[in-house]
């Protein structure tokens, strides 16, 4: 009897207490004790165990039936009092409705946004075993990070590294000119690859066999879009498409068309063999130009590759400053390195978007808590009824949880309606072509209830806390007051959504001051009025002709061509030689080759020596013209006159440019040297127009080509147009923060004036007796904003620093910034004041000017 | 009169079968020895709770013993008003079951036949 160790399982137990223990079943619990006692000492342990559970067990029922019958019970009083609250309060149910509805629509936006970055080439089957080939190539002023690599790297990494178990070249090509029958169009995006290329991406062939599709030199395998422009409707396989007129190909495969989360693009892919065939190929390992992506096996640690093919190009080309490393091909979207590895990818978007929706989510949570802790006088009698008639504090903060989720889902029905109308502009705004249809799939549709849920239990929680702990008996005999500890809660939150925005603020004027000074800088020539047009094939023999018939016409003020657009020269090199150089000295100097005249049609300024010129018949091999940064890195008082190897050719400095920019206006402006070279090699001719007659000038241009060279379209482009695509990521960022901005001060802004509504409501009573002390409107009207604009004044003084240090980080991204002027934290903060002013004063003045009579006439 | 169901009928007379010793557990076993029926104790229990609140019965803490983990008994006392509805109860079945027997029974099955 008296045997310790005869206890039920603790389980059952813990349930039983869990269960009763709350009301006045204790007693119960004893008499399960006793009798299990009494069977165990009887029949044995297992016997009682058996009958206590099988008791626990046949409760189960009608515990839920009862539970469940007096939660739905409990819960229709809740929603019932909830849409009653929001129905007597229209003024607060639509603040806070709004303010949440508009919150939840950026956060949808945004999660929508972020989902599809992060799905960016997750389709692949093997997508976690493919990586892409880049290198780290080190010279004396930094390392350089280059994601192109050399032509024979792919079979040569294939055949010598066990752990690679494909590889492929990728090489891009564009403005090709592709025909079948009568059909002729100039085809961007065909690439060059191996025939493992489809073993290694799933791009899903609707027609044709991806193991075999590539095998044939003379294949080709295009995609559903280009199968239809080509043969609409036709059957495509075995068709025979010819390319710039000299190569016929047979169609062996129909892809779908490439989605447009893929890194890679294509509309025709071509096997590389060809290239090689027709002698493009560079069989050096030396250059680089190409993509290269090998495939691993499942759980292949990187690293392990990583280290055996570091070195792997000094062994072919020893006195190569080259070495190699793995990025795996899922990242490349969001971590890349874009061009010479001073961008940082997109995931840097991902991050600021991300925590921009979630600002603007908490202004209106925020609004929320303020506005029913503010509030709570008049729900506090509700509060002290429910605890008199046996509510405890746990139901009362499941009421208000359960009411600030309704208002929650209620915001987030008119959230997707928000979405759906501002689809579009979004999809503008964003740079993407997303459908909504697709958009909103189930993971979307998870994290948007998860959202809206955390959203309500954040807006909920103070109220919940804050009303379930009122005390009845204060309540119901009228002596309570919401304390000095509720009211400086909820200036703190003011406070914080206040510095949100105008952190906001902040963010958006300093992007918008960057992008403008981005615009206005100087290029260091006159981009203006200078036409470009791309030379495709044949027509660069024509280039001598068209110039000089060109240059007939008075309103053509100058003709020169150029290896590369003067927007983006990316060619450089490493192998520059100079008089008194240090031979541990390796530098990277940016290289282009020119047409005579380049200097003058640009108007580059030339701090030194001059142009180029058709006189000295030794400019044509020997001359180089380089930017202020070779010279510095030459260390030399005058380097005109200079030897200069570079290039593959041993030449003379003639003249010194002054530095302009080549590239992104984001980059620092690098080194620089360019030579004239015979034009059959440039592939852009530039042309200065007279500013007075653009238009009869361009088609004085059109019908000069079209006489030389009746058998090519006539385009064109104006090089300003191509400095406009650097500021591209500056223009969307500002303005998606534009809107951000707007939509968190206006949240705040509805918070703010339902705040002092009710402030002026409460203090309706002061206000009636100083205004028959002889108070103006004018002092009332100040006493009541004066509280508000105090906490205005506090956001601006957290949120100076924090956006200060912030903004300074962002504007290191940038060679050439703006200053961080005081003029953009004042604007700020006056901005955060007007509309603090505007919401506010709308009810103080209406409390002002009321009459004293009505206010104080019910007492 | 309100009327009270089977179980409650058997409740109340055990408790007044068990005198000072009615309390949950011995209640239910009283009633599972002469009923030979499988009970929950929670199918005693709230019955009990319902005669208490409807003032059948009126029910006091008692002392706690150790193989009740030290959790006290509510005994039962019936109520001048369980009293009387007892006593309904057993004046009312006295008329309903006059001159029923077996016979009756053997009769009814005869005259189906």
């Amino acid at each position: 009897m008296k045997d310790k160790k005869i206890k039920p399982s603790r389980v059952g137990h813990w349930l039983l207490c869990a269960v009763l223990s709350k009301t006045e079943h204790y007693t119960l619990i004893g008499d399960f004790e006793e009798i299990y006692t009494g069977i165990a000492i009887e029949r044995g342990v297992l016997f009682a165990s058996i009958w206590y559970w099988s008791q626990i067990v046949r409760s189960i029922p009608s515990f839920l039936s009862n539970s469940t019958y007096w939660s739905v019970q409990m819960f229709k009083n809740y929603l019932k009092i909830a849409l009653r609250n929001i129905k007597r309060h229209k003024g607060y149910s639509f603040i806070n409705i709004t303010g949440l509805a508009i919150g939840l629509a950026c956060c949808l936006l945004i999660t929508i946004w972020v989902l599809d970055e992060l799905s960016y080439d997750r389709f692949h089957e093997n997508a976690s075993e493919v990586y892409r080939v880049e290198e780290n190539q080190y010279y004396s002023d930094g390392v350089y990070h280059v994601n192109v690599t050399p032509y024979p790297l792919a079979p040569a990494l294939k055949t010598d590294i066990p752990e690679i178990v494909e590889a492929t070249r990728y090489i891009w090509s564009g403005n090709i000119l592709m025909r079948y029958g009568e059909k002729t169009f100039f085809e961007d995006d065909i690439c060059f690859v191996d025939p493992s290329f489809f073993h290694m991406f799933s791009f899903p062939f609707t027609k044709g066999d991806p193991t075999t599709a590539l095998k044939d030199p003379d294949s080709i395998v295009i995609t559903e879009k280009m199968a239809e422009k080509y043969f609409s409707g036709e059957e495509s396989i075995g068709k025979v498409l010819s390319l710039s007129n000299r190569y016929d190909f047979k169609v062996t495969g129909v892809t779908k068309n490439v989605p447009h989360n893929s890194y890679l693009r294509f509309n025709m892919i071509i096997p590389y063999e060809f290239l090689r065939k027709i002698g493009m190929a560079n069989e050096n390992m030396g250059s680089n130009s190409i993509l290269t992506f090998v495939q691993l096996p499942k759980n292949t640690p990187v690293q392990q590759v990583n280290d055996k093919i570091r070195g792997f190009i000094k062994k072919h080309v020893p006195a190569s400053r080259t070495e190699l490393e793995l990025a795996p091909y899922t990242g490349i979207h969001l971590h890349t390195y874009g061009g010479y590895g001073k961008e940082m990818g997109a995931v840097k978007y991902v991050y600021i978007f991300s925590v921009i929706a979630l600002f603007v989510l908490l202004i209106a949570c925020i609004n929320f808590m303020t506005l029913s802790t503010a509030r709570s006088a008049n729900r506090a009698k509700e509060v002290g009824m429910r605890k008199v008639v046996g509510a405890v504090k746990g139901h009362i903060i499941r009421q208000f949880y359960g009411e600030s989720i309704i208002y929650a889902f209620i915001a987030l029905i008119f959230a997707i309606i928000i979405v759906i109308l501002l689809f579009p502009a979004f999809n503008n705004l964003s740079g993407k072509e997303l459908a909504l249809a697709d958009s909103l799939n189930l993971s979307i549709l998870i994290s948007l209830i998860v959202i809206t849920l955390l959203t309500g239990l954040v807006a909920g929680s103070y109220p919940a806390l804050f009303l379930s702990a009122f005390q009845p008996v204060k309540v119901l005999k009228g002596t309570h007051k919401s304390g000095t500890a509720s009211s400086l809660f909820r200036r703190i939150l003011v406070v914080i959504q206040f510095a949100l925005s105008v952190f906001l603020i902040i963010g958006t004027a300093v992007v918008y001051s960057q992008l403008k000074y981005m615009k206005n800088r100087e290029i260091g020539y006159d981009k203006e009025h200078l036409v470009t047009l791309l030379m495709r094939g044949e027509t660069r023999k024509s280039y001598s002709s068209l110039k000089n018939e060109l240059l007939k016409d008075s309103r053509i003020l100058g003709v020169t061509a150029s290896r590369e657009s003067p927007s983006s020269i990316g060619s450089n090199s490493g192998g520059a030689e100079w008089d008194g150089k240090d031979p541990e000295q390796s530098v990277l100097i940016g290289m282009n080759s020119v047409d005579f005249d380049f200097i003058e049609t640009l108007r580059i300024e030339l701090k030194e020596g001059r142009g180029f010129s058709e006189d000295f018949a030794t400019d044509k091999t020997e001359a180089f013209i380089i930017n202020e940064e070779v010279v510095k890195i030459m260390g030399k008082e005058s380097v005109v006159g200079e030897n200069f190897s570079f290039a593959g050719r041993d030449g003379k400095i003639i003249g010194v440019m002054k530095n302009f920019h080549y590239q992104s206006i984001r980059n620092k402006i690098e080194p620089l040297a360019i030579y004239i070279d015979s034009p059959e090699k440039l592939y852009f001719t530039l042309i200065r127009i007279s500013p007075e007659s653009i238009p009869a000038s361009l088609s004085f241009i059109e019908d000069t080509w079209q006489k030389i060279m009746p058998s090519y379209p006539f385009e064109y482009r104006f090089l300003d147009e191509d400095f406009d695509r650097y500021y591209r990521a500056e223009e969307r960022m500002g303005s998606l923060l534009k809107y951000f901005s707007i939509l968190a001060v206006f949240i705040a802004c509805l918070g703010l004036f339902g705040l002092a509504s009710f402030t002026a409501e409460q203090r309706t009573k002061e206000i009636g007796i100083r205004k028959v002390l002889g108070a103006r409107v004018s002092q009332i009207t100040v006493l009541l904003c004066k509280e508000f604009l105090m906490l205005v004044i506090v956001a601006n003084a957290i949120a100076w620093p924090v956006a200060y240090f912030v903004m300074r980080g962002w504007l290191q991204n940038y060679a050439y910034r703006t200053s961080l002027g005081f003029l953009v934290f004042a604007a700020a903060m006056v901005t955060a004041l007007l509309v603090a002013i505007l919401s506010v004063s709308f009810q103080s003045v209406r409390a002002a000017i009321a009459n004293p009579a009505d206010s104080l006439r019910y007492e | 009169m309100e009327m009270l169901t089977k179980l409650e009928e058997l409740i109340l007379l055990s408790v007044w079968k068990l005198k000072d010793n009615a309390y949950g557990t011995t209640i239910y076993k009283h009633i599972q020895k002469i009923t030979s029926k499988k009970l929950s104790l929670g199918g005693v229990y709230f019955p009990l709770e319902r005669l208490t609140r409807k003032g059948y019965l009126h029910s006091y803490i008692g002392e706690a013993t150790e193989e009740r983990r030290g959790l006290s008994k509510r005994y039962y006392q019936l109520t001048e008003k369980g009293i009387r509805a007892l006593n309904e109860i057993k004046r009312i079945n006295e008329i309903m079951w006059a001159g029923y027997s077996d016979l009756t029974f053997r009769q009814i099955k005869t005259y189906e036949r």
